[in-house]
């Protein structure tokens, strides 16, 4: 294998990193029958939160720690919005995302200008350690393996825990009821609110975190609308997935490649357009969607509908 | 869906009074929180804002063109929604829009083309982009079951980066004699002028019209029942034996073609193709504009002159008092999450 090929891959698993974990959460909530077009905006506010805090602190880890809290507050928005007033989730959650690009744009504006006028250049802000740094000398596998970010070993922890939870332990029974049929499982003792809350909470905090990784990890300073539609990558990588947890995965990655054959090719000396290359993950998106999905989808029977 | 009548009817009006009252005061805190982290003075920050918007000939012609772009693609936000469809691509039919209305000027129209014959050409050939973008989404929602949401919003970002491609590159759109990337000039006569030193043009007028007729064939044609029908509730819709399938084709290439118009309006008064939008966003703020409006093609005109003065304030707010005109798009998406806790539903939701 030679090392063009080797970066690709190491490449397709860091960028598909933010996507795994974004995913992830959106799964089990959707699962629980909730849509979170927001998904961007969590993601955003997490990336600039997450930077934020970490510059701050000089730690990632309070980086990541404030990324959480972000990520939880707008899934918090939505749950209350949603559960409680009963409002369509998807005009929720694109008033999210205008919502996150707006604080993070103007917030990211207003730092830029403080700095500038203390004198000071702008901030930088302390990364994920990798996992085995030395270890990552070794071929092929070296850069593939041990020069991840721990989050990326987190995410892909993540993925088998994630399908045990969903597919294996009762709670994950439960939620997939609520999805399902949320009146029959409100019948059975489940309460239906509870549920959908927990899932929102989750998707938020992994949301925030997927933020987090692209200012922590990937770079170590935040851009405005930085995420650049990952969250909705995300979104279709979780349809792509028929709703489960390895073929989201699965999908994640496909996307990860998808990012970085725009480099890869690059690279290897390929000439096409610089600016066809960036549109490859979208309109792949667009053509595995219209490829891969038939009529059955297994999505959840209530997905996006509100209850009570 | 509810299985108590009553008592959230009663919730839902006791709601919307505090919100009522509550709103402006949160925007207000919002913006104010804004100016004070940048260390500006409020008050002036505040007259900046008003007279930048509406001050000056200057300020109103700017409020004005923006105001169109938006009034065009809340038209096609309100004109989807109506219909029970989701199509968030405004922003990607828009930008599909100015790449076709600038590729009719450029490669198709020759330089002495009047404008009689070429405005209506640019206008149109920018409808039917904008109409095929959407068709696109709708096409996976109909053949294969794939949610217009997520198609929609790929497609944007597909589009965007559309533009930047056809400018970047001699043989396409690309002005060789520019060092900028943007495309080659159209001809003058399929060009908007600016009037007298504003950015207002003769195109801002379409909007009425355009309005008027949406509004029109909603309320008073067959078609348009058929379309909101099929919003209320598309299996009741369908059992009256109107033709769900059709409506759905027919909305998402009406809504497309709306936001493409909009995206060749952008281009003629322009007179080139830029290589990023410079309406950046528009087409989801579009959204706030077509909810504020109740999704009535009518309402869609103060909202989206409302939106466009707040913008072009926003802006000279940036340029006089430092405050990043971004907190725009926070008190459009507050302003939205207070319409639904007042309340506001879409059809068949």
């Amino acid at each position: 294998m030679d090392e063009a090929l080797g970066l690709f891959l190491e490449a397709t698993v860091r960028v598909g990193t933010p996507l795994l974990l974004a995913a992830l959460g959106e799964l089990i909530l959707e699962r629980s029958g909730v849509l979170n077009i927001g998904i961007e905006g969590v993601m955003l506010s997490g990336a600039f939160f997450g930077f934020l805090a970490g510059a701050a602190s000089g730690s990632p880890w309070v980086g990541a720690l404030a990324a959480l809290a972000a990520g939880a507050a707008l899934a918090a928005i939505l749950a209350w919005m949603t559960l409680r007033v009963k409002a369509d989730a998807i005009v929720v959650g694109m008033a999210l995302n205008l919502v996150a690009l707006g604080v993070t744009g103007a917030g990211y504006l207003i730092l830029d200008a403080r700095l500038r006028q203390a004198g000071e250049g702008p901030w930088s802000a302390p990364t994920f350690g990798k996992l085995l740094p030395a270890w990552s000398g070794v071929p092929v596998l070296g850069p593939f393996f041990f020069a991840q970010s721990v989050l990326t070993w987190l995410a892909l922890m993540l993925i088998p825990a994630v399908w045990w939870y969903l597919e294996r332990s009762e709670r994950g029974l439960e939620l997939r009821a609520v999805g399902e049929h949320p009146a029959a499982a409100e019948a059975s003792g489940v309460s239906v609110a509870a549920c959908r809350f927990k899932a929102c909470l989750a998707a938020g905090l992994l949301g925030g975190l997927a933020g987090a990784f692209l200012t922590l990890s990937q770079t170590a300073s935040f851009t405005p609308q930085c995420t650049g539609g990952r969250g909705f990558v995300a979104l279709a990588a979780v349809v792509l997935g028929r709703y489960g947890a390895w073929g989201t995965a699965g999908a994640c990655l496909f996307f990860g490649a998808a990012f970085s054959a725009r480099d890869y090719l690059q690279v290897t000396g390929v000439r096409a357009p610089y600016e066809l290359l960036e549109m490859l993950p979208y309109a792949l998106t667009v053509a595995a969607l219209g490829l891969a999905l038939q009529k059955r989808t297994g999505a959840p029977a209530a997905l996006g509908k509100a209850y009570g | 869906m509810s299985a108590e009548p009553e008592a959230p009817v009663a919730e839902a009006r006791a709601r919307a009074n505090w919100v009522l009252v509550l709103l402006p005061l949160a925007l207000l805190a919002v913006v104010a929180l804004a100016v004070k982290l940048c260390g500006a003075d409020p008050a002036a920050a505040f007259r900046a804002l008003v007279r930048g918007a509406a001050g000056s000939r200057v300020g109103w012609g700017e409020s004005l063109s923006r105001a169109a772009v938006l009034a065009f693609s809340g038209l096609a936000v309100a004109l989807s929604f109506r219909a029970g469809l989701f199509n968030i691509g405004a922003e990607g039919q828009m930008a599909a829009g100015m790449a076709a209305g600038a590729a009719m000027g450029v490669k198709v129209l020759g330089a002495g083309t009047p404008g009689a014959v070429a405005l209506p050409l640019v206008l149109l050939s920018g409808a039917l982009a904008g109409a095929a973008w959407s068709s696109i989404a709708a096409a996976l929602k109909q053949w294969r079951g794939v949610s217009e949401v997520i198609v929609t919003l790929m497609l944007n970002a597909v589009a965007l980066k559309l533009l930047a491609l056809l400018t970047s590159y001699d043989g396409l759109l690309k002005n060789p004699a520019e060092v900028h990337q943007q495309s080659a000039p159209l001809p003058a006569g399929a060009t908007l002028a600016a009037w007298g030193g504003t950015s207002f043009h003769a195109g801002v007028f379409l909007a009425l019209p355009v309005a008027g007729y949406l509004y029109y064939v909603m309320q008073h044609t067959r078609a348009g029942l058929s379309v909101r029908a099929a919003g209320l509730n598309a299996d009741a819709a369908g059992a009256c034996g109107i033709p769900v399938a059709r409506v759905t084709w027919a909305v998402f290439a009406g809504s497309g073609a709306l936001a493409g118009m909009g995206g060749a309006l952008v281009v003629m008064a322009l007179g080139y193709l830029p290589n990023m939008n410079p309406y950046a966003d528009y087409g989801y703020m579009a959204i706030a504009v077509a909810l504020v409006a109740g999704l009535h093609p009518l309402g869609v005109l103060p909202a989206a002159l409302f939106f466009g003065l707040l913008e072009t304030g926003a802006r000279s707010m940036e340029r006089s008092a430092g405050v990043p005109s971004q907190v725009v798009y926070l008190v459009e998406g507050l302003l939205i999450l207070a319409l639904l806790v007042r309340g506001l539903r879409l059809p068949g939701r």
